[in-house]
C-alpha cells in the first residue's frame, strides 16, 4: 500500500487522532498559562522569587518525557491524564518566564504615572502592566505550544490520545504492512497540526493585542 | 468655560521640616524644607540635577513617603490620608510623559474619571473638552500614543492630569523634551490654561528662564533641596539672595526683568503727534519694546490695544521710560 491509499483508507481514525492530538495540546497550554501567568504575577515584583520560578520550570524542562510519564502513571493512572500534566509541566517555563520578563519591564513611567493618579497597585497590575506585558506573553504561549505538540506524541507509550499513536502502532511492528507509513502519518501530521496551531495563535495574538502596541 | 474646568479651584500646601532620607544613603535627599505654596499659584522648584526637586514634589503625592515632617494641603495632613485616595485628588504630569501606550488617548484621559464612577457620557463630554483645552483637535481622542508627535502627546499628559478636575498639580519637567518652539508654545498656552482654572501647581524645572516665565513664585534650591531664595520672580531678579541666586539668574539679569514686565502695566506717556513711529501692541512686554527700539533706531514707540495698523494708540512708551523700568521705578502695578 502507498502512502496516499494508506492515509485515504485510514483517514477517519487519523483524523481523530489529530483532533485528540490538538485537544490534549489545547488543554495543557491553556491550564500552564493560568499556571504560568499566574506564577509570573506573583513573583515578578522579587527577584529571587521570580529567579525561583524560573530556574524550578526551566528544570522540569529537562526530565526526559519517558521519565516523567512513567512517574506518573502511578498516581494517575494510564491514558489522557498523566500525558496532560506532563504537557503542563513541560509548558510552563516559556510562559513563566516570558510573564515575568514582561511585566519587570513595562515602562516605568508609565507605572509612575498610573500609581501617581491613584492607581492601586493591584489595577496598574491588570490595567496596566498586563496588557503591556501581553505580547511577550503570548510568545511564550507559542514557543510553549510547539515544544509540547511534539512531546504530546510520546503519550501514546502511557495509552494516552493523539497522533503518537499512529508512530507507536508503526514502531512496534517495524517491518511490517504499513508500519513506514503509520510512523510517517503521525510524524507529518505532528508537524502540519504545529504549523496550523502557530498560525491560529498568531491570529489570537493580534487580536487580543492593543493596536497601539502594534508597530 | 464651562464650569467643570474651573469646578475645583486651589488649595494651599504647606511643607513643615520635611526631610527625605532614602536608606542606605549618608546625606538626606531633602533636608528639613519648609514652605507654604499658597492656593491657585503656580511655585516653580528650580534648581541644579540631583538637588531633591523631585523628590521633594513626589513626597506631596507620596509616591515618596517623607522619613520626618508634615505636609497639609488645605489643611489636612496627607499622611492622615490613604495614599491612592489622595492621589485621585492631584494631577500629576511627569517628565518621560508616561501615557498607557495600549489605550486610546480618550481613554488615557478618561481612565481616571471613569473609575471616580463618572458617567459615559460624561467622561466623554469632559475628555473633549480638555482636548479643547490643550489645543488637541477632537479627533485625536480616537487615536494612540504612538500616533502623537511628542509635543502633542505632552499636552495629553496635561489633559489627564486635570481630568478629574484636582484642586493640585504637580509638573515635573512637563514640557522638558521639545524643542525650544514647541516648549514656548506650550509653556503660553499652559500660562493662559491657568488663567482659567487657577490651581494650585507646583511646577519643577532646572531652566530658570522657564521659572521666571510660569512662576508666580520661585524657590531656588540648593542641595538637599535647601532653599537659597523663595520670592516672586520680579523680587529675585531686583534683590539675588546671594551669589548662588545670582548664578542662577545669570548673565542678562536686567533685560530679564523687562521681559517679566507687560506694557499694559507701565506708565505710558501721551502719543505724540508725529507719524511714522514704530507700533507693539499692549500684550508685549518691555523688552520686546527695548527691542523694536534697538531694531528701528527709534527712542519711542507707540503702544495699541490690537495688532494693525487701525488698531487704537493707547500712548507711547520712551527709552527713558524703559531705563526706569530696568531700575525699578517705572512700575505700575
Ligand atoms: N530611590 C532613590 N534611592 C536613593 N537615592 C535616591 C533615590 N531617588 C533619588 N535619590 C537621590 O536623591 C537626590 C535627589 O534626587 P532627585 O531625583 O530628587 O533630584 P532632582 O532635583 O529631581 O534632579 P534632576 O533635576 O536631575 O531631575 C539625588 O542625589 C539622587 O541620587
Ligand atoms: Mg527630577
Amino acid at each position: 500500500m502507498t502512502f496516499a491509499e494508506y492515509v485515504r483508507e485510514n483517514w477517519i481514525t487519523i483524523v481523530n487522532d489529530t483532533i485528540l492530538h490538538f485537544d490534549v495540546t489545547l488543554g495543557a497550554v491553556a491550564i500552564a498559562v493560568v499556571i504560568g501567568v499566574g506564577l509570573g504575577m506573583l513573583t515578578y515584583r522579587h527577584s529571587t522569587l521570580a529567579a525561583l520560578a524560573t530556574t524550578t520550570t526551566g528544570a522540569f524542562l529537562t526530565i526526559p518525557s519517558v521519565a516523567l510519564l512513567g512517574v506518573l502513571i502511578a498516581p494517575f493512572g494510564l491514558g489522557v491524564l498523566p500525558v496532560l500534566v506532563a504537557l503542563v509541566v513541560y509548558a510552563l517555563l516559556p510562559i513563566t518566564r516570558n510573564t515575568i520578563v514582561g511585566l519587570q519591564e513595562v515602562d516605568p513611567a508609565v507605572v509612575e504615572a498610573g500609581r501617581g493618579m491613584g492607581l492601586s497597585r493591584t489595577r496598574v497590575l491588570w490595567d496596566l502592566r498586563l496588557p503591556l506585558a501581553w505580547p511577550v506573553i503570548f510568545a511564550g504561549v507559542r514557543v510553549s505550544t510547539q515544544i509540547i505538540i511534539g512531546i504530546a506524541a510520546i503519550g501514546a507509550w502511557v495509552q494516552g490520545p493523539g497522533l503518537g499513536n499512529q508512530i507507536f502502532n508503526g514502531l512496534g511492528r517495524f517491518g511490517g504492512a504499513n508500519s513506514l507509513n503509520q510512523v510517517l502519518t503521525g510524524t507529518l501530521g505532528i508537524v502540519v497540526l504545529a504549523l496550523l496551531f502557530d498560525l491560529a495563535l498568531a491570529g489570537v495574538a493580534r487580536l487580543t493585542t492593543s493596536r497601539g502596541l502594534r508597530a | 468655560m464651562p464650569e467643570s474646568i474651573t469646578g475645583r479651584p486651589g488649595e494651599t500646601i504647606e511643607l513643615t521640616d520635611v526631610t527625605k532620607r532614602y536608606p542606605g544613603q549618608a546625606e538626606p535627599a531633602v533636608e528639613a524644607v519648609s514652605m507654604v505654596i499658597p492656593a491657585g499659584e503656580v511655585v516653580v522648584l528650580v534648581g541644579p540635577s540631583g538637588c531633591g526637586k523631585t523628590t521633594t514634589m513626589k513626597m506631596i503625592n507620596r509616591l515618596i513617603e517623607p522619613t520626618s515632617g508634615t505636609i497639609t494641603i488645605g489643611g489636612t495632613d496627607v499622611l492622615t490620608l490613604d495614599p491612592d485616595q489622595h492621589r485621585r485628588d492631584i494631577g500629576y504630569v511627569i517628565q518621560q510623559i508616561g501615557l498607557f501606550p495600549h489605550k486610546r488617548i480618550e481613554d488615557n484621559i478618561g481612565l481616571l474619571p471613569k473609575r471616580l464612577g463618572w458617567s459615559r457620557s460624561r467622561v466623554r463630554a469632559r475628555v473633549a473638552e480638555l482636548l479643547e483645552l490643550v489645543g488637541l483637535p477632537a479627533d485625536y481622542a480616537r487615536r494612540y500614543p504612538r500616533e502623537l508627535s511628542g509635543g502633542q502627546q505632552q499636552r495629553v499628559g496635561v489633559a489627564r492630569a486635570l481630568a478629574a478636575d484636582p484642586p493640585v498639580m504637580l509638573m515635573d519637567e512637563p514640557f522638558g523634551a521639545t524643542d525650544p518652539i514647541t516648549r514656548d508654545h506650550l509653556q503660553n498656552e499652559f500660562l493662559r490654561l491657568q488663567r482659567e482654572v487657577r490651581k494650585t501647581i507646583v511646577f519643577v524645572t532646572h531652566d530658570f528662564d522657564e521659572a521666571l516665565k510660569m512662576g508666580d513664585r520661585i524657590a531656588v534650591l540648593r542641595p538637599r533641596s535647601v532653599i537659597a531664595q523663595y520670592d516672586t520672580p520680579e523680587a529675585i531678579l531686583a534683590a539675588p539672595a546671594d551669589d548662588y541666586v545670582a548664578s542662577f539668574i545669570g548673565a542678562g539679569g536686567q533685560l530679564k526683568k523687562l521681559a517679566l514686565l507687560r506694557l499694559r502695566d507701565v506708565e505710558l506717556a501721551p502719543a505724540p503727534r508725529v507719524g511714522g513711529l514704530p507700533r507693539i501692541v499692549v500684550d508685549a512686554t518691555v523688552r520686546d519694546a527695548l527691542d523694536l527700539m534697538l531694531g528701528e533706531g527709534s527712542d519711542v514707540v507707540l503702544v495699541t490695544g490690537d495688532f494693525g495698523d487701525d488698531a487704537e494708540v493707547l500712548g507711547s512708551l520712551h527709552l527713558q521710560t524703559v531705563m526706569g523700568a530696568a531700575a525699578g521705578k517705572a512700575g505700575n502695578p
